[in-house]
């Protein structure tokens, strides 16, 4: 299977090539949040926000 | 800090995955990010499936993610009856969907009317189980949806997808 960064257009053979890889539109590695809000997901913390409290009140059950 | 979580599509006869996608345009071909203007569907006909999933590139220093939930918002569009299908389901799911190439013909067990609001439980699962979880980087099962079409249809909709998990610290 081949991987591709579709922000800067990367090509990998695994993917833990992919998410080790500095992207060349963000500047960052795709395991930083940061990758995604410069990228494709300007609003991404705000999503991370409300996925962690939904799993806090699932804890809470 | 806290989990770092994409949307990838599978492509093609050798599963191309591409990371982080920008859209999930639906239209006559099998493309990522594809643009529907210069591959529209002609009416009565399926638009090619789209593979995709939801993918965890780092915890953050979260336990776990879970309670997978797909959904669509927004109408289809006009002229004719139109469904927009998938294997996500919350009840009598039938395991992770295996991948193949991309069709614009009907696929086995991609055949749920995709909900049109938040479902009450998850409806895409991790390693063939709704009840399953990520622990650390890895995928969710494959979301299969496709739109079909009558003879009726008029050109063009916008809808939205809705990709949803929760994270437990």
């Amino acid at each position: 299977m081949k991987h591709i960064c579709n922000p800067c257009g990367g090509e990998f053979d695994t993917e833990e090539e992919y998410i080790d890889h500095t992207c060349e539109k963000s500047g960052t590695t795709p395991a930083d949040p940061e990758n995604l809000v410069k990228t494709t997901t300007p609003n991404f913390f705000y999503i991370s926000e409300k996925a962690l409290e939904r799993g806090a009140e699932r804890e809470e059950e | 800090m806290a989990a770092t979580v994409e949307i990838d599509e599978a492509n093609g006869a050798g599963e191309t995955l591409t990371h982080n996608i920008s859209n999930t345009n639906m239209g006559s071909t099998d493309a990522v990010n594809l643009d529907p203007v210069a591959n529209p569907i002609t009416p009565g006909n399926r638009t090619y499936i789209k593979y995709q999933k939801i993918h965890v590139t780092a915890m953050g220093g979260s336990s776990k993610i879970d309670n997978l939930k797909i959904w669509r918002t927004g109408a289809l569009g006009t002229g004719g009856t139109h469904t927009h299908v998938t294997n996500a389901r919350t009840a009598a799911y039938g395991g992770a969907l295996a991948y193949a190439t991309p069709v614009d013909t009907a696929v086995s067990g991609v055949d749920q009317t995709i909900p049109t609001s938040e479902p009450g439980s998850a409806n895409l699962g991790i390693s063939g189980s709704l009840s399953g979880s990520l622990t650390g980087t890895g995928s969710s099962d494959y979301l299969g949806h496709q739109i079909t079409t009558d003879g009726s249809a008029t050109a063009g909709s916008t809808s939205t997808m809705n990709y949803q998990y929760d994270e437990t610290a």
